[in-house]
């Protein structure tokens, strides 16, 4: 395809807080996904719009930023903002830059739109000043064909929750790419304050800009309050937690139900024994156990956007900066951290508005120790089978353990500050946007998007290693020694689990727990479906129970139980620690450009993971 | 000594005085709390400098401390239309004189090379 065939890139710009991703959400109808950019290392979301006169473009929503200065570090969304328009334009695509500004803060919008006529004079433009309702509301009004005139590009004044925008801006675009070369681009003369209090017209002085703002200073006084403020943080994160997964369990549940009872239907349907294990036990069974936890990825995207999206995590950021900066973090680093409880690999993306290298290095190494979702089904299993009780005991294990990753993260980044990543830390530098309630539609747009492109990863990566799991795990490879030897037992996994059981001894795992360990190398979710695919075969010709019994009925060699309450312990401790996930060690190679990080996790996480669970399976036992 | 201490003691608590009562010497560190002031000199450089700048921390512009977070943390600021969680450092790097009457939203930076070719 020719660089004139291809579609012409429409390039949304705008500072963190202007509102562009909601535009982006009205202009696509929320169909957005990541874009594949040779040479874009980072996650870009982009759409096909039709424009009016039936036009196909490609609309790009690039990362929030504040100026294209060049000074900004490589990783900064700056620079990558900057880096793709030169790419594109490179290519010879046709772009026109829509810059996002909010009505309410034009002077700052303008900014902006200066910096773009200094440092990319060529590139054609178009202004869209949202928020329209707030400044409405405010009584304040925009002077749209002064501001237009002032700058030498078409403006447009609309509301993103307003469907009528949609039509507004793709038709200013569709003029602007059929004037070629006479496209409209910006004068770079002009002052950004000057020329906002000139072109905003108030109906009503008195009052205009005040009711946002005083709104908006209320809730902080609360919010932000020396005392009630960490209080509200605390209530706000344990709530945001407690009823995710409130509300993820019957869920979850039922996607396991689902799953089963495909297996059993499958089973009979496919015949040959073979065969059928294959399909059921290794495919459906190791992509059932991922699936499984979708409810709850998806419902902890849905609070971290509505957090976002109404302004709080930036409140957040302040509120623990100085509590993180004990630790070599910045305050900043909360949001990642955050993220992390859901996936380590957007949070690891979203390192990038740490500005210090080494800082962001350290928030990258220690992610993977925060309590991702994909440990929950190891968690509950384990808790279920050895610690029962009622419900309140399982959440406060978990809670434990949520509590034991972020502490241990926490500390590991002291000491990464101290010799790693040892270098000075950036002073906060945040904007903290005015409150607003959030667009459910772009909520969930996000949420489509995360769901689809982790099933996707289930769907390939996952399902791939389920189906090797399955052969190492249920192909024989040597004879039958006593004619009455299990196949699981005469597998290559158990000839390697048993090859490490003088390693893990001092973990009190024997060789089907270091099976299931090898399984979740690549993904820790694996480890119930490994542990399932063990413990199911082994037990085939019995009446089939759920995998808890089966666990808890598990013997040794001896004949006694094969795992004890301090097993269960030294298995958690190894849980909280161990990277055991490819998906984060390549988005660690992605960010970091090099292979010696993520080996560096790799090895520190394992070796923290095989010492700490060593000391607890020692401590309880000594204990019990 | 312990008379020379005492001297000392007394030259720093003048010195700090003096220096959050000179308006020139002042800095968003120092302002109190729900005063309004105006941005004289960003004393900073290199990034931090033009990070601060393309946010709207400029020369020029109304400030007024909102909030300070406590033990030493980020002051909560406002900044002409925007506010902002600022560091320690770059707060105390920010340069404020005390707000002329009148000045409020709206007064801007003023780039004379600009101002006449609007339009």
């Amino acid at each position: 395809v020719t660089a004139a065939a291809r579609p012409p890139v429409v390039a949304l710009i705008g500072r963190p807080n202007s509102g562009k991703s909601s535009l982006f959400n009205r202009l696509t109808g929320g169909s957005a996904h990541v874009g594949n950019f040779p040479g874009v290392t980072v996650e870009i979301l982009e759409a096909s719009v039709v424009l009016p006169g039936g036009e196909a473009a490609q609309l790009v929503d690039l990362p929030g930023l504040y100026t294209l200065d060049a000074r900004l570090d490589v990783a900064s969304d700056e620079r990558i903002a900057r880096d793709f328009l030169a790419r594109r334009r490179e290519a010879g695509d046709r772009v026109i830059v829509v810059q996002v500004v909010d009505a309410a803060q034009l002077g700052l919008g303008l900014r902006l739109t200066r910096d773009l006529a200094v440092q990319e004079p060529e590139l054609p433009l178009i202004l869209v000043a949202t928020q329209a309702d707030a400044l409405a509301a405010e009584g304040r009004g925009l002077d749209v064909a002064a501001l237009s005139a002032a700058l030498g590009v078409p403006v447009v004044l609309t509301s993103a929750r307003e469907p009528a925008a949609r039509g507004a801006v793709l038709a200013e675009v569709e003029r602007a790419l059929a004037s070629g070369a006479e496209a409209p681009r910006p004068c770079p003369e002009f002052s950004p304050d000057e020329l906002a209090a000139r072109v905003t017209t108030q109906a009503e002085p008195r009052l205009a800009g005040r009711a946002a703002r005083a709104r908006t200073e209320r809730i902080d006084a609360v919010l932000l309050h020396p005392l009630l403020g960490p209080l509200l943080f605390v209530a706000i994160m344990g709530g945001l937690f407690a009823s995710v997964f409130l509300i993820a369990d019957p869920a979850t549940q039922l996607c396991d139900m689902a799953t089963q009872r495909l297996g059993a239907w499958l089973r009979p349907v496919l015949g040959g024994e073979l065969g059928a294990s294959l399909v059921v036990d290794g495919a459906l069974g190791g992509v059932g156990t991922v699936l499984a936890f979708l409810p709850q990825i998806v419902l902890l995207v849905a609070a971290l956007d509505l957090l976002e999206a109404s302004g709080y995590l930036a409140r957040a950021a302040f509120l623990v900066d100085r509590l993180f900066r004990a630790y070599g973090l910045g305050g900043k680093a909360f949001v990642p951290l955050l993220t992390a409880h859901a996936c380590a690999v957007p949070a690891i993306a979203a390192t990038r508005v740490l500005r210090e290298p080494r800082e962001r290095l350290t928030a990258m190494l220690v992610i993977p120790l925060m309590t991702c979702s994909a440990r929950l089904p190891v968690y509950t299993l384990v808790v279920a089978a050895f610690f029962g009780g009622g419900a309140w005991r399982k959440a406060l294990i978990c809670t434990g353990l949520y509590v034991a990753g972020l502490a241990s993260g926490l500390l590991v980044a002291v000491v990464l500050r101290r010799t790693v990543t040892r270098g000075r830390s950036l002073p906060l530098a945040l904007e903290m946007p005015a409150y607003r309630a959030p667009m459910l539609r772009a909520t969930l747009a996000r949420c489509r998007r995360e769901a689809a492109s982790f099933v996707r990863q289930a769907g390939t990566v996952i399902l791939a290693a389920s189906v090797v799991l399955w052969a190492l795990l249920s192909v024989p490879v040597r004879g039958d020694a006593t004619g009455a030897e299990p196949v699981i037992e005469r597998s290559a996994a158990a000839a390697l689990g048993r090859a490490l059981e003088p390693v893990t001894r001092p973990l009190g795992f024997d060789w089907r727990l270091n099976v299931g360990l090898i399984g979740s190398f690549g993904a820790r979710e694996l480890m119930v479906g490994t542990l399932g695919v063990i413990f199911g075969i082994e037990k085939a010709d019995e009446e089939p129970q759920p995998l808890v019994e089966k666990i808890k009925a598990a013997r040794g060699p001896d004949g006694r139980p094969a795992y004890s309450t301090a097993t269960a312990a030294a298995l958690l401790a190894f849980f909280v620690l161990a990277c055991q996930c490819i998906s984060t060690l390549s988005a660690i190679r992605r960010e970091t450009r090099s292979w010696r990080w993520p080996a560096f996790v790799l090895v520190y996480t394992y070796g923290l993971a095989y010492v700490v669970a060593a000391v607890v399976y020692q401590i309880v036992r000594a204990i019990s | 000594l312990r008379r020379d201490i005492e001297s000392r003691i007394h030259q720093l608590m003048t010195a700090s005085t003096e220096r959050s009562e000179g308006d020139a010497g002042q800095s968003l560190l120092d302002l109190v709390p729900g005063v309004d002031a105006v941005i004289s000199v960003v004393a900073l450089e290199g990034a931090d400098a033009a990070l601060l700048r393309a946010m709207g921390v400029v020369e020029g512009q109304p400030a007024r401390v909102l909030r300070r977070a406590p033990f030493g943390g980020p002051l909560h600021v406002r900044v002409g239309e925007a506010s902002f969680a600022l560091g320690r450092p770059l707060a105390a790097a920010v340069m404020v004189a005390s707000s002329p009457a009148g000045a409020g939203l709206g007064s801007g930076e003023a780039t004379p090379a600009a101002a006449g070719k609007v339009g």
